[in-house]
């Protein structure tokens, strides 16, 4: 290998070290499909004692689809979700290099970092409305050939909610 | 004093030597797109920019959070810029009922109108507790009012009330009420209102309504904003107020933004939900319109609100009480204002 090829290397690498990148783990750019989803609820004692006559809340959005790009330096989601009859699309962006972002889906903004576990990727989430905490939750992303598994755990007032979703790679 | 040009380093030299022009440029290209995330959203000047927004939008829709002083005084030096007549025809509000939109039309057209009947506007709209009783939003119609009076009558603002029709004397329990101030049946009679009396008349409006009618892909249903829109006539220009919509999604270092002022979300995580995040400051900054005196020691107006309120509250008396208890925030912001 030449020496002015390593130069070249080297300068084009610069920028990106210089930017933080400390990608470890696979990619998981790709437009994915839920194929199977899976909840549970582990009732707060607070929840549980709770007056019987208080209304059970609306069945939570479902996740439809996922569309991610991935850089050195971030990760871009576009989640389809599906609430009823109606269907809404939020983006988000992660960064790879440690440092906290805020997305928001309508009223609930949601302050994240995320960090390789070996080769999966975990999200810590911090949820809000107006400035006012909504509970704290972990999203695992895992791939198996063309599959991505996502696996939560969201601690809400109601409980401990665990999720496990999997999706499946569109051609 | 005697300057050694000579490179100390060999290796510098061979480095130099080569041709690295082409080099550079892939690793500046790289570096360009590895910082995507750090596009410039600006801090803009809100009024400039949203009489800037009707150029390109026949409505331009103001988040309101509920009785927020900051946000209060930017509407009303809003409406008073010289621009803003000579931009905007109609100025649509969530917190007047259309029962009485022959009165406000008189009212802000310079007309003589009795308080009595004045209060009506803000004080029977389909919401039951005190919200709207709160001083700033009177002192706004009277701002309205105040700025015709300086302009010639096809100059002249209007004022839209958005909320829907009710007759108080009909309603007599918490089934009557929600009948007629369920979210959904409220942006439905405030989109038709802004499709008849605006849009259809290719007029412009500013829009003034709770930042939740506002969101678009909201998960909690067709917002008003996405019902306009739907009639396809025209989009809207939406502005919401950090922290309701975060300006963090937009840009991470807000604390360093002078108050107020609007960021653009477009190539922001946030662009298919709202167009502008409106920051009026830190929230420890943020105060609160507060029932006045005179109000709190009507008992015409006492009575009143706590029969409406009980339809919603248990307590509504106790609940009034709590609200008309303190008044040291108004002193405060009126001396602010006095500044």
């Amino acid at each position: 290998m030449s020496r002015g090829f390593m130069v070249t290397a080297v300068l084009a690498w610069l920028p990106a070290a210089a930017a933080g990148v400390s990608q470890i783990g696979p990619d998981l750019s790709g437009s994915w499909r839920v194929s199977e989803t899976e909840d549970s609820v582990t009732p707060s004692p607070v929840s549980s004692a709770s007056d019987p006559s208080t209304p059970t809340p609306p069945a939570p959005p479902r996740l439809i689809a996922l569309a991610i790009t991935q850089t050195p330096t971030e990760l871009r989601m576009s989640r389809t979700m599906r609430t009823g009859d109606r269907t809404v699309l939020y983006n988000f962006v992660y960064r790879l290099d440690g440092n906290e972002t805020t997305n928001q889906m309508g009223l609930i903004s949601i302050t994240s970092r995320v960090s390789w576990n070996g080769p999966k990727l975990v999200v810590s989430n911090v949820y809000s409305a107006h400035d006012r905490s909504l509970g704290e939750g972990t999203d695992t992303y895992s791939t198996e050939r063309l599959t991505l598994i996502v696996e939560s755990i969201r601690k809400a007032p109601i409980g401990v909610v665990r999720s496990r979703t999997v999706l499946t790679k569109a051609p | 004093m005697k300057v050694n040009r000579a490179c100390p380093c060999r290796r510098h030299r061979r480095l130099l030597s080569l041709n690295l022009g082409p080099l550079l440029l892939v690793g500046l290209v790289f570096q360009a797109f590895s910082s995507s995330a750090q596009t410039p959203f600006i801090s803009r000047d809100p009024i400039t920019t949203i009489l800037d927004a009707f150029r390109a939008n026949a409505i331009v829709a103001m988040g309101e959070d509920h009785g927020n002083e900051q946000g209060h005084l930017l509407r009303v030096a809003l409406v008073r810029d010289p621009r803003f007549a000579s931009t905007v025809n109609d100025i649509v509000v969530e917190f007047g009922t259309a029962s009485y939109q022959d009165v406000i039309d008189r009212f802000v057209g310079g007309q003589t109108v009795s308080d009595a009947e004045l209060r009506r506007v803000w004080q029977d709209t389909t919401m039951p507790h005190t919200v709207w009783d709160r001083p700033i939003y009177e002192e706004f119609f009277r701002v309205v009012r105040e700025v015709n009076r300086s302009h010639p009558r096809e100059r002249h603002l209007r004022v839209l009330l958005g909320d829907p029709p009710i007759d108080w004397t009909r309603v007599r329990t918490a089934e009557d009420l929600a009948a007629v101030n369920a979210s959904l049946y409220r942006a439905r009679h405030a989109a038709d209102l802004v499709r008849t009396e605006v849009l259809a008349k290719a007029r412009r409006a500013l829009l003034i309504y709770g930042g939740a009618h506002l969101w678009r892909q909201d998960l909690t249903g067709v917002t008003l904003v996405e019902q306009i829109e739907a009639g396809r006539q025209g989009p809207v220009f939406t502005i919401l107020t950090h922290p309701f919509a975060n300006l963090r999604a937009v840009v991470p270092n807000v604390t360093s933004w002078d108050a107020p002022s609007l960021t653009l979300t477009r190539g922001s995580v946030l662009e298919n939900q709202v167009d502008a995040v409106l920051y009026l400051g830190p929230p420890s900054a943020m105060t609160h319109s507060r029932l006045s005196r005179a109000l709190c020691d009507d008992p015409d107006y006492w009575r009143m609100r706590t029969q409406r309120m009980a339809l919603v509250m248990n307590d509504a008396d106790q609940a009034l009480r709590k609200e008309c208890g303190n008044h040291e925030f108004r002193d405060v912001y009126d001396r602010a204002r006095a500044r």
